[in-house]
Formats: structure tokens, C-alpha cells, sequence
């Protein structure tokens, strides 16, 4: 190969790896701050003795150990570059700052520092590495633009390219392998490799490339040396470009004329793209940095490992994407939530007219001591502080919560309706923008209205309650969705046979639904919970009764447990006919008269045993007594008629 | 060689290792044959560098490029480590996936943590099938080298030990090294690349299968 064109080189890229944002963050957030002064850093690329073809072109690593101040932190594999960050405190200044006059400006500060020296022993004063950057601390994004500076030099090369002789390889190899790295040495006229002062009559060199590049071309790490030696007054050189484990050459320089030592050379080095091109880099590592990402992801992930080694089926997304009501939220509203963010739900809205009272936390997983004072000592309402605390547990949630009583039937409300009518709409107005209904309060009556609206709406809903020590978790059956009335599944209503009334005034004590072993309350949660799961997994709803099965296998109606004996069952029953929430006369008196139906049925119950037909069965129930109690004559026990028995009877 | 590999052995061979993956890595196209000009042409190696940190532990940092099919200005960066796991005793593949872009004067990378968001021609190229995904336990958390909480994704190493024995492969009479060489073959072909890109895989030796 024979040119006299000047030399061309390969030019130097940057590999950055995260750990180098991630320790430029924490500088910023910890200790710069404002401060845009520069930083010292340091890169490393690899030794020359463990390059292999494959290191084609010249990189620079930099990451968490750039920002050390130790130098030589890993001798055998690695070499230091030591050089300076700058760190603009906002996008525009790293846009607009004059990067031709800062390259400059680093240029001269090796020109100044080479102009210094006698030798090449000190290669870090000759190659140094800058890097311009901005970070977006909010996105994790990171914005930079590394440069090597290069001084120029003309320096033409003639004749040809020579492979070297493999006796000079060795000897180079010898010195690499045996010394501190030194990257430039003059070659004495019996071929003795010295980088101590430069001696004016040796005229060939040996420069100690970092890449092993198969081209032939030099890493542009030359450049600076080239002008030292033009600086020193050598006009004619020959340069030996050693690759470790590549072809290394041999070819000869000549110094244009043109050359005058005391004019500004030209300064190049700002990193060039794949393509070429100069221009910052950007890196988007939010996805490994940012902690609420890092959270939502390895949430998906745990629940994708579920989906492609246990259950390929799984529907996820189906999962993800349901928003939930859950009515209450005390111990099962606390328990059920937590379960569901298990799932990967994310969306929840808590309704609740309570607050946080100091016997909740110890059974309320979402609340804390805290919040039982706080507010002046009223302590937090329960609703918005469960939606607050879902957040704090999982940041991708959207969850919120609406502080409100639910119309309960037996409660008569006033005459102006006030309250009870608007808690009414807001309630409708949730149940219309949510998939699924948790019936989770703590009394029976507040669920009677909930009941209707879930038929009414169409709704999933789920009901779980709690005994003293036995649970209760069912699913409603859904008057919508079934083809055949006959076999539609029942609500929680549909075995009784009077209407649900007020069952909280008088209460004593020990009869509120709080006082139950504290185990159940979680318990009958997790079964909600998976039971919701099972069933909205099934491959169809409209087909599948009772005991019908899902992905997971079964999915029951209803589970009764009880742990006086840790025992429980499933039952399945029916819809009753005149269920006091779920027959069809309930739900057309709703349609047609909404809030009015409702009101007459808060008001008095007797008004809607009327309409399901419960009156009817109750009057049916006690003539059928009665019959029974005249079927069973006294003449046939044999007694005395003037015997008066009848206060025993009765 | 017992069927483990001691962090003494791992580190006196791991270059030597290195640079027959250097060597052999192929791109192995569903559409022609492993190792067709074609598809060797989308990828290549872009970094390989080799650190040693406190008390002897040493791995090497690799980056493949893999190019857009049909984009030139686009590409996949898979970066990655291989170290010893001083719990397991055994190699540990850590990853990183970037998907890179040059726009105008602007090259942009965006880290991905899921094969999803992957773009599909990469996911095609690569030979990612649900089927894989099934059997490649990724787990997520900072690498055990580095002092910083930014996040590598990795193969847990939990089977390794176990299926590695399964292998029984190493009764032969070859040298040391070639008995390790092939060890770290056949673990990066299981728990390394392989079991992420199948078909970003390593030509096998014939002397490892026999």
C-alpha cells in the first residue's frame, strides 16, 4: 500500500454503562448539587495484552469506578484515562453552550500540559477524556457527549505500509507485557525501546495501540504524540502502530511545511455516532433506575412467571384492567385490597364513612398508630387514608377513596332525604365505573343496597362476612348474565325469608362483627379474593353454573368456614324467587322508581317484603303453623279437656 | 474436572473462554442456515472488556449489536457480564437490552426490561417464542459486582449446579481447559445467551458433544 495523503485514523467511542448515571445522580442529588463546576473521572479500556481482534475500534468504558479517585484500579486488565465532567444543571445550557469553544478550551489544556514535557513516559498527559452531560434526575434520562480531544498536525504519509518484523513485535510485546504502560517509545538505532527524554536522533517510534483494528489504521490517539514530536522539531518519522493481536505496521511521516509551533493548532474530538455523525447521546435508563418502574415491572414479572410456568392460560391483563370497589374499608377491606394488589390490580376506589380508631391498626394491615390521632386526634378517614397507604405500598396503584355511608335498609332516613339521596347517586355513579363490587362492610343491612346495585348495574359482585369465628364468601349471581332464571345462583339474601332490618342500634358490645377471632377476617379476605379470580377466569360465564370450573379448576358459590372445628364448605344454592334483593320484583321496582323504591325500602321493611312477596310467604309460613299446630289435636294426646294446658303450648 | 467450577478455574480460563465466544457466537437465522452471511451480518460484538474487583472476582463485560432488519438507523444492544456466583458456585449471566436509535444528530438508547416491549422484527430475528419464555427464570436486581443499585436483569442461578451435572459431559480424557472450556460452552448455551436468544447461540465443538 503506497499513499502520501495524511494518515487516517480510527476514532475513539465511549461505552457507558449505567452504573456511571447512576453514580453521576447520586453526586448531583448528594453532593454538586447546583454546582457545574467540573468533576475529575476517569475511563479505562482494556489492556493491550487481553485485546482480541474483535476490539476492532478504540472504547473508552467509563462506569461507577469512573468517579473514583483511586488511581490504577485494575492494573492487569485495564488502562486508566483520566479527564473531567462537566455536568450542566439544565437541558438548554447543554444545548446551547458553544461546544466548538469548549473543545478548544480542552484542547489547549493538553497542548499546554505536552508542551511541558521532555518525554512520552506520562501517557495520561497526552490523551484525556471529557464528557458534557445533563442529567434528568426526574426521568433518569441522561444526556452526554463525550470528546478526545486530538491536536492536529500535518504530517503526510509516504511510501508504504509495512507489516513489522517479528522480532520488533516481541520486543514490544515484551515491554507491554513487563512494565507500567507507557504507550509512546523512541526506538534507539539498536533497537532499544526508551521513553525517557526524547532523543533528537532517533527518528522511529512505536506507539502502543488500544484497539486492534484489522484495517490497518491507527487509533487517533497517535495524533497528540504526532504533535509533540512536530513541536520538538522532528520533520521525517517512522511510526511503529503495535497491535497486541492484530497486524501490526510500520510506515514513514513527513511533517508539511507549513507547520509553525506557535500558532493555535486545530482540535478535533468531539465522539462521532455509529454513523458518523457528531452529536450528543442520549440514554433513557429509567427502566433500570427509576425505583417505581423497577416496581411495577417486577410485580408484572412475578405474576408472568405464574402465567408461563403454572398457568399458560392466565388471563393477567384481564386482571390488571378491572377496577374495584370495595365497599368497606376496615379489616376485610384492608385484607382484600392488599390480596388484590397481589394480583396486579391497580385500580381501587374505597368507600368508607369511618375513621381510623386506635383498635384498628393491630387489624387493619393499611393502617398505622399514626393515623388514629391524626386530624387533630379524630384520627384519618379510612377510606382516603386506605387509598393512600395502597399507594405507598405499590406507587403504580390508582387508587382513591370516597368518605360515605351507605344507605342501609331499616335505617329510615328524614323527610328531606338529604344525605341518604345523594350518597345514593354517588353510589350508583360508582357502581357504573367500576367492574367489580367487594362487599366488605360490617353490618348486614348496608349490603342489601349494594346487592341491588350490583344486579341492577350488571356488576361482578363478591360478598364476604364475618361470624364470631366462621366467614362467609360468596359470589351473587348475576340476574343478566343468565340465560335460565332457574338456574341462576343465588345473592347473600336468598335464604332468608324476611327483609334485612337495622341491626346496630341497641348492639351491645359483643355483638358487633368486630369482635371475631382475628384470623378470620383474613381468611375469608384471600377466599374473596381467589374466588373473584377464579371466576373471572373462567373461559365463560354464561355457561357455567354453580359448581362450574375455571382455569384454576373449580369455582364454588359459596364457602362457609368455620374454626371452632377448621372446617369448611362449599354450598351452592339457587336464586330465591322472592329474595328481598335479587327477585326480579325487587329489581323492576328499582328500575322504574330508583331512589324512591329505595327510600320506602329504608324506611320500612315491611314495604318491601310487600313487593318480593316475603309478606305473602311469612302469611303463608304461619298458616301452614297454624294448620300444623291444629293438625296436632290435644283430644289426641288423650288429656283432659278441662285441663288448661295452653299456657305451655303457646 | 468435578461437575463444578471453581472461582480459581473460572478466573484463570474466563478469557480464554471469552474469546472463543468472541470467535463462534452465531446468529443463527430460522430462514437459512446457522451462521448464513446474511444474518451474520446484523450483529456484532461492540465492547469486550474484562474488570477485576475486590478480593479476585473477575468477569467480562460484552456488548452485541444486533441491526434493524429493515432500519438501518436502529439496532439492539444486548450487554453482557459473566461472572461467578460465589453462593451457587457457579457462573452467573447478568443482561441489559437497549434499543437504540440515531436520529439525525442524536443517538438515543432506551432500556428495556421486557422482551415485550422489544421490537417484534428483533424478537423475530432473535428467535424469542413464548416457549422460551416459559423455562427462563429472568429475575431483576443490581449486579453483584458493582457497587450501585441500577438494575441488571439476570438468569438465577439457582438450577445451574444441578443441570450442569446432568450434563454428563466431562469423564473424557482432554486437558484441563478444554474440560472448562467446555463447560462454559454448554452453561452460556443453557444459562448465558442461549437461554435468552437461542438463537444468538455458540457453535458447539464437536468435542463437547461427544
Amino acid at each position: 500500500m503506497s499513499s502520501s495523503s495524511p494518515p487516517k485514523f480510527n476514532y475513539i467511542n465511549s461505552f457507558v454503562d449505567t452504573s456511571f448515571f447512576a453514580t453521576l445522580a447520586d453526586l448531583k442529588l448528594n453532593k454538586l448539587k447546583l454546582d457545574s463546576s467540573r468533576i475529575r473521572i476517569k475511563g479505562y479500556s482494556s489492556h493491550p495484552n487481553i485485546l482480541t481482534k474483535f476490539n476492532d475500534s478504540p472504547i473508552i468504558n467509563f462506569d461507577y469506578s469512573s468517579f473514583d479517585s483511586a488511581e490504577h484500579s485494575d492494573h492487569g486488565n485495564n488502562i486508566d484515562w483520566y479527564g473531567y465532567i462537566y455536568n450542566t444543571n439544565t437541558i438548554e445550557e447543554f444545548k446551547n453552550i458553544d461546544k466548538q469553544k469548549m473543545l478548544r478550551k480542552w484542547g489547549e489544556e493538553i497542548l499546554e500540559n505536552i508542551q511541558q514535557l521532555d518525554s512520552t513516559e506520562d501517557y495520561a498527559s497526552f490523551n484525556q477524556v471529557f464528557a458534557l452531560t445533563f442529567s434528568d434526575l426526574k426521568k433518569f434520562k441522561f444526556y452526554y457527549w463525550f470528546a478526545f480531544p486530538s491536536i492536529h498536525s500535518p504530517w503526510i504519509q509516504v511510501g508504504e505500509v509495512n507489516h513489522v518484523s517479528p522480532e520488533v513485535q516481541s520486543m514490544i510485546r515484551y515491554e507491554v507485557s513487563n512494565t507500567a504502560f507507557k504507550q509512546f517509545f523512541q526506538l534507539t538505532n539498536d533497537y532499544q525501546l526508551v521513553s525517557g527524554k526524547l532523543h533528537p536522533n532517533f527518528n522511529t517510534f512505536a506507539f502502543v495501540d488500544i484497539c486492534n483494528n484489522q484495517n490497518l489504521t491507527t487509533s487517533s490517539q497517535l495524533k497528540n504524540y504526532l504533535y509533540f514530536l512536530a513541536l520538538r522539531d522532528f520533520k521525517s518519522i517512522n511510526i511503529i502502530s503495535y497491535k497486541a493481536d492484530g497486524p501490526s505496521v510500520q510506515f514513514q511521516l513527513k511533517l508539511a511545511d507549513n507547520f509553525n509551533k506557535n500558532e493555535l493548532p486545530k482540535i478535533q474530538g468531539w465522539e462521532r455516532s455509529a454513523h458518523g455523525k457528531l452529536g450528543p447521546k442520549l440514554a433513557d435508563v429509567g427502566a433500570l433506575s427509576d425505583p417505581k418502574r423497577l416496581a411495577e415491572q417486577a410485580v408484572d414479572l412475578n405474576l408472568r412467571l405464574m402465567k408461563w410456568r403454572i398457568a399458560p392460560e392466565l388471563n393477567l391483563d384481564d386482571i390488571k384492567k378491572k377496577k374495584v370497589l370495595l365497599l368497606g374499608a376496615g379489616t376485610l377491606g384492608s385484607y382484600v385490597s392488599r390480596t388484590l394488589l397481589g394480583w396486579g390490580v391497580r385500580n381501587f376506589t374505597f368507600v368508607d364513612n369511618g375513621r381510623v380508631s386506635y383498635s384498628n391498626p393491630v387489624r387493619q394491615p393499611l393502617y398505622f398508630f399514626k393515623d388514629c390521632y391524626a386530624e387533630n386526634g379524630k384520627g384519618e378517614w379510612k377510606a382516603l387514608q386506605a387509598a393512600k397507604a395502597l399507594k405507598e405500598i405499590f406507587p403504580d396503584v390508582q387508587a382513591k377513596g370516597e368518605i360515605m355511608e351507605i344507605p342501609m335498609i331499616g335505617h329510615p332516613v328524614d323527610s328531606s332525604d338529604g344525605n341518604a339521596k345523594e350518597s345514593f347517586a354517588r353510589l350508583c355513579s360508582l357502581f357504573e365505573t367500576h367492574d367489580v363490587v367487594f362487599l366488605l362492610t360490617d353490618s348486614r343491612e348496608s349490603r342489601w343496597l349494594p346487592t341491588v346495585l350490583g344486579q341492577s348495574y350488571n356488576k361482578t359482585v363478591i360478598n364476604a362476612a364475618l361470624g364470631f369465628d366462621s366467614y362467609l364468601v360468596m359470589r351473587h349471581g348475576n340476574v343478566q348474565k343468565e340465560d335460565f332464571d332457574a338456574q341462576r345462583l343465588g345473592c347473600y339474601y336468598c335464604s332468608d325469608v324476611v327483609a334485612p332490618e337495622d341491626s346496630l342500634s341497641d348492639r351491645t358490645l359483643d355483638q358487633m362483627c368486630t369482635v371475631t377471632r382475628p384470623g378470620v377476617a383474613s381468611i375469608a379476605s384471600s377466599l374473596a379474593v381467589e374466588l373473584y379470580v377464579s371466576l373471572i377466569q373462567r373461559a365463560s360465564f354464561e355457561t357455567s353454573k354453580g359448581q362450574s370450573s375455571s382455569l384454576f379448576d373449580e369455582v364454588p358459590h359459596q364457602i362457609r368456614g368455620f374454626l371452632h372445628n377448621f372446617s369448611s364448605m362449599k354450598l351452592h344454592n339457587l336464586n330465591y324467587k322472592h329474595c328481598s334483593a335479587c327477585s326480579h320484583a325487587v329489581l323492576s321496582n328499582f328500575r322504574e322508581s330508583g331512589w324512591d323504591f329505595v327510600k320506602n325500602c329504608m324506611n320500612d321493611t315491611k314495604y318491601l317484603e310487600d313487593i318480593c312477596g316475603l309478606s305473602q310467604v311469612q302469611r303463608e309460613a304461619e298458616m301452614a303453623s297454624q294448620s300444623a299446630l291444629n293438625d296436632l289435636s290435644l283430644d289426641e294426646l288423650g288429656l283432659d279437656d278441662n285441663e288448661d294446658f295452653s299456657e305451655w303450648i303457646s | 474436572m468435578e461437575y463444578e467450577l471453581t472461582n480459581t478455574r473460572f478466573n484463570q480460563y474466563l478469557l480464554a473462554f471469552n474469546k472463543h465466544l468472541l470467535e463462534t457466537t452465531v446468529l443463527d437465522s430460522s430462514d437459512s442456515h446457522p451462521g448464513d452471511k446474511q444474518s451474520q451480518s446484523l450483529f456484532s460484538f461492540t465492547n469486550s472488556t474484562v474488570k477485576t474487583v475486590a478480593q479476585e472476582k473477575k468477569y467480562v463485560l460484552n456488548q452485541i449489536k444486533v441491526r434493524h432488519p429493515e432500519s438501518p438507523n436502529r439496532s439492539l444492544l444486548v450487554t453482557f457480564t459473566i461472572s461467578y456466583d460465589d453462593f451457587f458456585t457457579c457462573p452467573v449471566f447478568y443482561f441489559r437490552i437497549f434499543e437504540e436509535v440515531e436520529i439525525e444528530n442524536e443517538t438515543k438508547s432506551r432500556a428495556l426490561l421486557t422482551i415485550e416491549d422489544m421490537d417484534e422484527s428483533f424478537q423475530h430475528l432473535l428467535g424469542i417464542h413464548s416457549e422460551i419464555r416459559k423455562f427462563t427464570n429472568i429475575s431483576f436486581d443490581s449486579h453483584h459486582m458493582s457497587p450501585t443499585s441500577d438494575i441488571w436483569m439476570y438468569l438465577h442461578p439457582c438450577d445451574t449446579k444441578d443441570v450442569m451435572r446432568s450434563f454428563k459431559m466431562f469423564h473424557r480424557n482432554t486437558s484441563e481447559e478444554q474440560q472448562v472450556l467446555d463447560y462454559f460452552t454448554l452453561w452460556y448455551n443453557t444459562f448465558g445467551m442461549g437461554a435468552l436468544f437461542p438463537r444468538l447461540c455458540l457453535r458447539i465443538k464437536p468435542t463437547a458433544l461427544s
